[in-house]
């Protein structure tokens, strides 16, 4: 008997039906493709339960998912505990000066997440704290603590204070008041305040990219380091199963709510439990501090487990594999000294980096027989002359991609400046690539530090802006597979899957020159087991072990003696392998120190130019 | 110290504490960083000045600023208009039994990475998408829905709904249905309702939930990098960048200081009209 | 003409499963007190919200001043509640809320404060414009609702239990102003309580609802006296209930023979020989070894002292009567042997609708 009701038409219904229809529609798509046959989600070409099939196998990535979900369980119940008891303390305690307390619990919302993570790993280091789980949980615990004292301090605020009174007047303790009159009470809250913390821990990637440690590497983090080789499908799988769990859990729990028995809710319990549970059965459980193991810090999908496997049964030993998402996370827990790898995979300028600060240790070479299969023209270049820190392990170039029908045949960096292309052009977001690109076709050098050449490249990159319809550099290959983009700037290996796919599309490496990049492995200075370190990277440069990695990955290996044992569909394919005289015309882009600052300057100027 | 006193400061101690080593204890590094210079292999000299400071005043990094607040600004009102209805249904008009499910349904898509999402509707609004593909079946031109300001704002209002029919929802549903008969009794149609008595009596509501949204929407930078085309800077991938491209930790926390000391004294100076909104 | 009639003709509603209201008709006139009267769930309530247009009734019409205003929404209808729990506006001062209704209408500022100022005044709220409805008493709020009601002069003034969170005494005080309201005001109030003694003290008449339909209504004085329902009389403190069978059924002097074997006589009208009845008597219609055509022989057990009375359980046979008398009855005690005395006219007929006295 409460609000008039019946006369109204439900237009709120309705605007709650589109809301909740706005909310699904993305998760929808991404069930539908968990489903679709073509391994970029640009088309639909047909049912299959593939990524399923992908996603169980995929050690790595259940593990992630594990990893998230025990983070999550644990900064929830953490976060969750001491944000009720301080919101329960603040309501209770006048205090003064609350408005010092509030922005103290305020600051963790306002700060941006990268600021709070680069901060965090300086804390921990200073600490003495190893990055690990435990880290990772801290900081979550961090920036989510806040929501929760937000969200049940407002449930508070409604609160009647005599029916605390009436229980201990009723003889109940302080403390048995506390758990049988007012936490029922504030329930609601809490609960909010738990799905909230959840829901932030469960998804965040900045803060656990920077201060996870061995073994704790979770969901978001696995999905963003793939998005440097392409997302897989087999994360719609992930992330369908994910859904469907927590659905029927949430079905069940409903229907208990409603006043069914357990038995009655035991189907969709018992199924949501289990898949829940899957990722606890079937994947590794990480070691730490054991003896026979081995820590590789790396890219996702740059190592095939079955390669791992291998390694494992031949020196019986134990490997974690953890992945990051970027070259300054992994800079920032290099820095911090506090973390336990064996074995890193920096990119040329972060090799650099790293060896200037002293963070990488000389590589021994009389236990790297098969260095001898690397090619030569990928050792001794300017970011680690001699090799004396890094070996090579991937390789690839920056070039264009188009479609042949609408822009015929590209062979310079001058296609991208094409007015008739205006509005179909793609580049990627990143102040070296792009300042690089305009450089080459100017036919400067992409590591100049001269200001008038800067200039010069700004100019034509301030000229280029309007004909650019996105600056994308993680999921380009799919912008130009789906036609928004006839012309694409990008790196060969996404591109490389994007013409198996659709035959019409082409890749080029300008005639001007381009961008090489080169992907090595390193042994940090501080790592644990630098012997079986050795040995990983003496494994992985053995021809068969490279061509199964190349096979697998699909991207271009510098190891010569692997090449033979490749299929000639890999071999012969230009995006993957160039000619040498495109090689020949290639750069890497160095860490040019200081001037870094310059680019970074120049690109934010070109994208607020109007 | 009363006993009731001592059990209000232990409760408060974890949470307390938690927030000043992390938090308290992290940013004092950080603010030390933004008074030095970057290396030349992107770490910290002790050089120490207020130069990064100065830096972000600079006409470019205002502009990309005032970009920024403009864009929260319409993600809240966006979030608003659309969030208030919703949590007001939700509160007072849904089913009671289904209430807490559809709740937890506005949070669950949450769970779901939310570049993975990002990227879903990069399908559903490109040229050849999913909403176009509709449009075409009932003759109507395709749009160019993607790359463009509509495009962000729609990604922001994705991102950042739930957080404000959260808390919308709590301040509605503790809203006494008797006052509203009341007003209705004294002669104030629907809408004199709404604006008279249910919008102040929910004030606090409007504004926690608006606070919840406006902020992170200041730091934003997945949608418009990918629904935008990246084609703008906001200071969310400013400093992001700062850290993880130009490796230019001093300028990122001066920068990342000069936002949130901005925020906050936003928050004071507005501290009256935000609690008072009820009166 | 005719300004403050309310009329009701076959009104209906339930919610879900549950029907609030059957089938209600209802009259009341101009510038009457009427009030309906009952327990909780019974319907009067809803039918108060239904006048208001806080529910809209599933079938039959509401005329208000002779007008068909079924389908206007609250805000059109010219009446205003008094709500059980005041509603006040937590975001408004105290004249802030009685200026409330004013402003929705759109009156003129400077028409809005002299009028305000009177109906503060008329509740004797005088200076107290300016307070926070939260530093205020209960029966202070209450005259604030009552203020904030009135102002608007309504045709039809519907109050809600507007006196059931108050104290006592604070509630005999409320009761004297209502009544002079009505009076100074003229207005028809429709007044909603489960409380009979509020009831018969106010109202030109009273509408007892029980199950969501009218069970009677009569001015206060016959429905206190010849309740014609069981379930009326019970309501109405008619203790003493019995069930039996008629003897014989001549006018004036009908006999019944109850359950227990007690012969009674009575002289109400509408019995039946042979039929089954119940048939009750008021505990203050009885005495101790007094005149009166029917005698019971019992025992007393136990007093409660009322101050102006005493009431007497008595143990008669299966039976147990209650006798009230006034003063202390000093000079009995449990135990002592009595003669209850009744005169025959004391002896009420209650029908239940739906359901006969059970058979021996």
């Amino acid at each position: 008997m409460t609000a008039p009701s019946g006369r109204r038409p439900s237009a709120g219904a309705l605007l709650a039906v589109a809301v909740y229809a706005f909310l699904y529609a993305p998760l929808i798509v991404l069930v539908a493709f968990s489903f679709n046959r073509a391994r970029l989600a640009a088309r639909w070409e047909g049912f299959t339960l593939e990524w399923y099939a992908v996603a169980l196998r995929d050690q790595h990535v259940l593990a992630a998912l594990r990893n998230s979900v025990i983070i999550a369980l644990a900064t929830t119940v953490l976060a969750t505990a001491a944000g009720t008891a301080a919101a329960l303390a603040f309501h209770r305690l006048r205090l003064r000066a609350q408005g010092t307390w509030d922005a103290l619990v305020v600051v963790p919302l306002v700060l941006p997440e990268i600021v709070l993570a680069a901060s965090l790993v300086l804390l921990f280091a200073a600490m003495g704290l190893r990055l690990g789980f435990f880290t990772v949980v801290l900081a979550h615990v961090a920036f989510s603590l806040s929501y929760a004292i937000v969200v049940v301090r407002a449930r508070l605020a409604g609160f009647d204070r005599s029916l605390e009174e009436a229980a201990m007047d009723l003889g109940a303790s302080p403390l048995r008041t506390l758990r049988h009159v007012t936490l029922p009470l504030i329930a609601p809250g809490i609960l909010a305040a738990a799905l909230l913390v959840f829901s932030v821990s469960i998804d965040d990637y900045v803060v656990t990219s920077f201060v996870a440690g061995v073994g704790a590497t979770t969901l978001p983090l696995h999905i963003y380091s793939m998005v440097r080789s392409g997302l897989s499908p087999e994360i719609n799988a992930d992330s369908t199963v994910l859904l469907t769990a927590t659905v029927l859990l949430l079905f069940a729990a409903w229907r208990l709510e409603q006043g069914r028995r357990p038995r009655q809710v035991a189907v969709p319990m018992g199924l949501g439990l289990s898949l829940l549970g899957a990722p606890f059965l079937l994947a590794p459980v990480p070691l730490t501090g054991a003896d026979r193991q081995l820590n590789v810090y790396i890219w996702s999908n740059y190592i095939a487990p079955e390669t791992v496997r291998r390694f494992e049964q031949r020196h019986h030993v134990r490997v974690n594999v953890d992945v990051y998402d970027s070259n300054e996370a992994l800079i920032a827990k290099m820095q911090s000294g506090n973390v336990d790898y064996d074995v890193i995979c920096p990119s040329t300028y972060t090799v650099q980096s790293l060896v200037a600060q002293g963070l990488l240790r000389a590589l021994d070479f009389s236990a790297l027989p098969h260095l001898s299969n690397v090619d030569p023209r990928f050792l001794g270049r300017r970011h680690d002359p001699g090799n004396r820190y890094s070996v090579p392990y991937f390789w690839g170039t920056t070039g264009i991609a188009y479609r042949q029908s609408r822009v015929g045949t590209v062979d310079s960096w001058g296609a991208l400046w094409d007015a008739r292309f205006r509005g179909r052009i793609l580049m990627l977001d990143d102040a070296r690539e792009t300042l690089g690109a305009a450089l080459k076709w100017k036919g400067l050098s992409v590591n100049t530090t001269d200001p008038a050449s800067l200039a010069l490249a700004q100019r034509a990159l301030v000229a280029q802006r309007p004909l650019v319809r996105a600056y994308n550099s993680s999921n380009f290959e799919d912008v130009l597979l789906s036609g928004d983009v006839w012309l694409a700037q990008g790196w060969n290996g996404q591109f490389a899957r994007a013409m198996a796919q659709d035959a019409d599309i082409h890749y080029v490496v300008p005639r001007e020159g381009s961008m090489l990049f080169l992907d090595s492995l390193a042994v940090p200075r501080g790592a644990p087991h630098p012997a079986l370190a050795h040995a990983f990277l003496d494994y992985v440069m053995e021809a068969e072990v490279a061509a199964e990695i190349c096979r697998t990955m699909q991207y271009s290996t510098p190891n010569r003696a692997a090449l033979a044992l490749l299929p000639a569909s890999i071999r012969d394919n230009p995006a993957i392998f160039p000619s040498a005289d495109v090689v020949a015309r290639t750069e890497i882009i160095e860490d040019i120190g200081a001037a870094t600052v310059l680019y970074d300057r120049l690109w934010t100027e070109v994208k607020t130019s109007r | 110290m009363s006993p009731r006193h001592r059990q209000a400061v232990l409760l408060l101690a974890p949470a307390v504490l938690l927030l000043l080593v992390l938090v308290g204890g992290s940013q004092a590094l950080m603010l030390v960083a933004s008074l030095g210079r970057r290396s030349a292999y992107g770490g910290v000299t002790h050089d120490w000045g207020l130069q990064n400071y100065l830096r972000a005043l600079e006409p470019l990094y205002v502009r990309v600023l005032a970009r920024s607040v403009g864009l929260a600004a319409a993600t809240t009102i966006a979030c608003l208009v659309v969030g208030y209805p919703v949590a007001y249904w939700l509160a007072r008009r849904a089913p009671p039994t289904m209430r807490r499910a559809l709740l937890v349904l506005v949070i669950l898509p949450f769970w779901t990475s939310f570049l993975v999402r990002m990227y879903a509707w990069m399908f559903l609004l490109r040229t050849e998408g999913l909403v176009n593909l509709a449009l075409g079946t009932i003759g109507l031109p395709a749009l160019s829905l993607l790359y463009n300001p509509a495009a962000v704002l729609l990604g922001q209002v994705y991102g950042e709904l739930p957080f404000i029919i959260l808390p919308l929802y709590a301040s509605l549903e503790k809203l006494d249905p008797e006052l509203l008969d009341a007003a209705a009794d004294l002669g104030a149609a629907p809408g004199q309702v709404l604006r008279r008595v249910v919008l102040p009596l929910t004030w606090p509501g409007i504004v926690a939930g608006s606070i919840l949204v406006f902020i992170p929407s200041l730091g934003a930078y997945l949608a418009p990098d990918l629904l935008g085309g990246a084609r703008y800077v906001y200071v969310g991938s400013l400093i992001q960048g700062q850290f993880a491209v130009a490796r230019d930790i001093p300028f990122g926390a001066a920068l990342s200081f000069a936002l949130s000391a901005g925020v906050l004294l936003a928050l004071w100076l507005l501290r009256r009209p935000l609690r008072a909104g009820a009166g | 003409m005719g300004r403050g009639a309310v009329s009701l003709r076959g009104v209906s509603k339930s919610f879900g499963t549950v029907v609030a209201v059957r089938d209600v008709s209802l009259e009341v006139a101009p510038g009457e007190f009427l009030t309906l009267l009952g327990p909780s769930g019974c319907g009067k309530t809803t039918l108060l919200r239904m006048i208001a247009a806080l529910e809209s009734p599933e079938s039959g019409r509401i005329l208000l001043s002779q007008r068909d205003v079924t389908d206007d929404p609250p805000h059109r209808r010219p009446v205003n509640t008094v709500f059980q729990h005041y509603a006040l506006f937590p975001h408004r001062t105290v004249a802030g809320n009685v200026a409330f209704g004013l402003e929705m209408a759109g009156r003129a500022r400077a028409d809005l404060v002299p009028r305000v100022e009177r109906a503060l005044e008329m509740v004797r709220l005088s200076g107290m414009g300016s307070r926070r409805v939260d530093q205020l008493s209960g029966g202070q709020r209450q005259r604030v609702a009552l203020a904030r009601a009135v102002v608007l002069e309504p045709e039809v003034l519907l109050l809600d239990e507007p006196m059931s969170a108050l104290d006592r005494k604070l509630r005999e005080e409320m009761r004297a102003e209502v009544k002079s309201l009505h009076r100074r005001l003229g207005t028809t109030f429709v007044f909603v309580t489960h409380d009979q003694e509020e009831a018969l003290a106010l109202s030109d008449r009273v509408v007892v609802m029980n199950d969501g339909r009218i069970e009677q209504m009569g001015p206060p004085a016959e429905i206190y006296d010849v309740p014609r329902t069981r379930f009326v009389a019970e309501f109405l403190a008619v203790r003493n209930i019995l069930s039996g069978d008629v003897q014989s059924a001549e006018v004036g002097a009908t006999v019944v023979r109850t359950e227990n074997g007690l012969m009674l006589r009575s002289r109400a009208a509408g019995f039946v020989a042979g039929e089954r009845v119940w048939v009750g008597v008021r505990p203050e219609r009885m005495g101790f070894d007094g005149a009166g055509e029917n005698r019971v022989a019992g025992v007393l057990e136990d007093r409660l002292f009322l101050g102006d009375r005493s009431e007497w359980r008595v143990r008669a046979g299966a039976d147990l009567l209650t006798v009230s008398e006034p003063g202390t009855s000093a000079g009995r005690q449990a135990g002592d042997a009595v003669t209850v005395t009744f005169e025959a006219s004391a002896l009420l007929r209650l029908v239940e609708p739906g359901r006969r006295p059970p058979r021996p």
